[in-house]
């Protein structure tokens, strides 16, 4: 093999070639954070920056970059129902006390807790 | 005669039959109708602490519970803080909650937005579309479908293994009825682990394996017998919809532009760690292992979310018709608390002197009524709604000495229950609300007298993060003394030192600001604080003290060797105060 490289011609190609795969996953994760910045309803949203040099496939690095945008763009986009989850739990939970009750006196149910 | 005999004969005939035939026809309206049936309850009452981490409120409520197999009702008699603002989604005073396998009801005495009888099936809750700390209480209705969601029978696991067989785990397919929405949160594997035919745990897993609840029960030897002594339920985070009221949001992501009506976000974040003790009772001379007190703890169990006392426990028969009726005359506003009511509405904040002398007798009524009545018997709630009404008429009417008294015994009363945090909040909503009505003097004593009880009745954190809310609800000249009180009484770490100090003197600047400026004033809870301080000092003595306060505070801040979030946002703020010194 070594023989046969040794007679080819154009070595500078198989140069360039090496280059290439050296350079384009630092190349793609370059442009990514440099694409980093998305805009959500009026927020801007920054993609967080947990994409791996080592990952050489491009539509999964955006995939992955498109998902992390989107989780937090949701976060910032429903961080109103957050106050009233708390709420639902709060209010909720008046019914725990007989629920719970209620399971302890029918010998047809399993004891568990009704969670709010 | 013999026409009469022939008379008689028929007449008894036709009672006899009139008799065979109603037998069955009012026994068939008494199967149809449960009202003329009694049933089997189980009475208890709680007393139920709720906490909105968020919101940074604390709620305890006091109800009464009638429980049966079939059926349960809720009846709230009080809610506290009673002065100021109470974060819930419906005033819960006389609130009342029912359910039979028919309908699920809701009542409220005077605020009838959420009543209703919701017709069974109820139906599914669908995507949730409440924001900004809105909840509408009707939907708790959803809360008992849930719970019956996740509900395991008996039969669902089967015999457990037998006595003297070593500990065995179990798993089981379930088959439970598939739901409209598609949900995956309904429990289709089960997880058993069981020892000595005793369930040990119980894991409820999805149909993509996911676990959606986990219990450790937990048990305890008594008379040679194991008694159910613990449960440990975990509750994973999970997602849930949400729905935007219109559109929705539009997102941007890599040039495109989607608009989202719905997306999806994360209930029970860091997830949940409910603890249920129980004890063994005694109910009618029999001994019943029930239980006694539940906790609801964030993530592994750090800080308490909320919690419920079950105390009073009572069996009785009784019809549904009499039983709707205790839990009014249990919950509901009787005629002198609605009277009270409508004579706060009519002098809410005005001097004495400009109440009607007919309303002056009527309020002296109320009071020396409410002042005889006997609390034999009562629950904490309705000891405190009875102080309440004291308290309300004391302000009314002026009287500052009964108005101390019963001050007094609404803390003795929130100590006794072991409702520390309640005599913070309460308490100090009762203190301002004493100076909003005029009486610096007499909020002077109320808050000498509050200041012992809320550091001696809590622990330094919690009085801490206490005033660090307070002090964004602009409660200014309490949380300052609270400061004063806590460096005064305890040795503190530098740490929490450092954060008594800042705090204090972020209130004394602010009330300092208001004090220099009171053109700014726009509102009247600023406007009577501002004249209690002054009533007691002046802003110059309060910018000496201040000042002195935060160089101490900063020099303290630079011996931190880890200083806090919370420690550097108060450094900052402390900063913007007085820089450079």
């Amino acid at each position: 093999m070594f023989k046969t490289f040794s007679r080819y011609e154009h070595k500078y190609l198989l140069w360039l070639v090496v280059f290439a795969v050296v350079l384009s996953p630092m190349y793609l994760s370059l442009s990514c954070s440099i694409n980093r910045q998305t805009s959500v309803a009026n927020i801007r949203v920054d993609k967080e920056s947990n994409i791996s040099p080592e990952h050489d496939n491009v539509a999964d690095i955006e995939q992955r970059a498109r998902d992390t945008a989107m989780r937090s763009a949701t976060r910032m986009a429903t961080t109103g129902f957050r106050p009233s989850l708390e709420m639902k739990e709060n209010a909720d939970f008046l019914l725990s006390p007989a629920l719970l009750m209620q399971e302890i006196l029918s010998d047809e149910i399993i004891t568990t807790y009704p969670s709010e | 005669m013999d026409c009469s005999s022939t008379y008689t004969k028929g007449l008894l005939i036709c009672t006899l039959i009139l008799y065979v035939l109603s037998v069955p026809i009012s026994n068939t309206i008494a199967d149809e109708n449960p009202t003329y049936n009694k049933i089997d309850v189980l009475q208890f009452d709680s007393i139920i602490e709720l906490n909105a981490p968020l919101c940074r409120t604390h709620v305890v409520l006091f109800a009464r519970y009638w429980v049966s197999p079939k059926f349960y009702r809720m009846a709230i008699v009080w809610g506290e803080p009673h002065a100021g603002s109470l974060n819930f989604p419906i005033f819960p005073r006389s609130l009342n909650v029912s359910s039979d396998p028919a309908a699920f009801s809701i009542e409220h005495q005077f605020r009838h937005m959420y009543d209703g009888v919701y017709t069974k099936p109820i139906g599914e809750r669908g995507p949730f579309r409440h924001q900004f700390n809105g909840y509408y209480f009707s939907d708790i209705r959803f809360a008992e479908q849930d719970a019956l969601d996740m509900r395991i029978g008996a039969g669902d696991i089967g015999p457990l293994n037998k006595t003297g067989e070593a500990e065995a785990e179990r798993i089981f397919d379930i088959n439970f009825p598939k739901h409209s929405d598609g949900s995956s949160q309904k429990p289709s594997k089960l997880s058993v682990r069981a020892t000595e035919g005793r369930l040990d745990e119980l894991r409820l897993l999805d149909n993509e394996g996911k676990l959606l609840k986990s219990i450790e029960y937990e048990y305890k030897k008594q008379n040679g017998e194991s008694q159910l002594h613990k449960q440990i339920v975990h509750l994973p985070e999970r997602p849930i919809k949400v729905s935007f009221k219109g559109k929705g949001p539009t997102i941007t992501i890599g040039g495109e532009k989607q608009q989202y009506s719905e997306l999806e976000t994360t209930h029970h974040q860091g997830g949940r760690k409910c603890i249920v003790e129980y004890q063994p009772i005694e109910i009618d001379g029999h001994m019943k292992t029930l239980p006694y007190h539940i906790t609801v703890n964030i993530g592994d169990g750090n800080r308490v979310l909320r919690s419920a006392k079950l105390y009073n426990f009572n069996q009785c028969q009784i019809s549904t018709d009499q039983l709707e009726e205790a839990a009014k005359l249990f919950s509901f506003l009787d005629s002198d608390e609605t009277m009270c009511r409508e004579m706060l509405l009519k002098y809410w904040l005005k001097d004495p002197a400009e109440i009607e002398q007919t309303d002056v007798k009527t309020l002296e009524r109320l009071l020396a009524h409410s002042a005889d009545k006997s609390v034999a018997g009562m629950t904490a709630g309705e000891q405190l709604r009875r102080v309440n009404i004291l308290l309300q008429l004391d302000w009314m009417l002026g009287y500052m000495p009964q108005l101390e008294k019963d001050f007094q015994e609404y803390l003795s009363l929130l100590v006794s229950n072991e409702l520390g945090r309640m005599i913070l909040v309460g308490g100090q909503h009762a203190v301002e609300m004493t100076s909003r009505w005029g009486q610096p003097e007499t909020a002077d004593k109320l808050l000498e007298i509050w200041l012992d009880v809320a550091i001696s009745q809590n622990d330094v954190e919690t009085v801490l993060n206490f005033a660090a809310d307070s002090i964004r609800k602009k409660d200014l000249w309490t949380t300052a003394r609270l400061m004063e009180k806590v460096i005064e009484t305890h040795r503190l770490p530098e740490a929490q030192l450092f954060i008594a100090k800042a705090i204090r003197c972020l209130c004394l600047e602010r009330l300092c600001k208001m004090l220099d400026n009171p053109d700014r004033i726009n509102n009247e809870l600023d406007a009577s604080q501002a004249g209690w301080v002054s009533y007691n000092t002046d802003a110059e003595s309060l910018r000496t003290s201040s000042s002195q306060g935060i160089a101490e505070a900063k020099q303290l801040f630079a011996g931190l060797d880890q200083p806090t979030r919370q420690h550097k946002a108060l450094r900052t703020q402390l900063e913007k105060i007085n820089p450079g010194t």
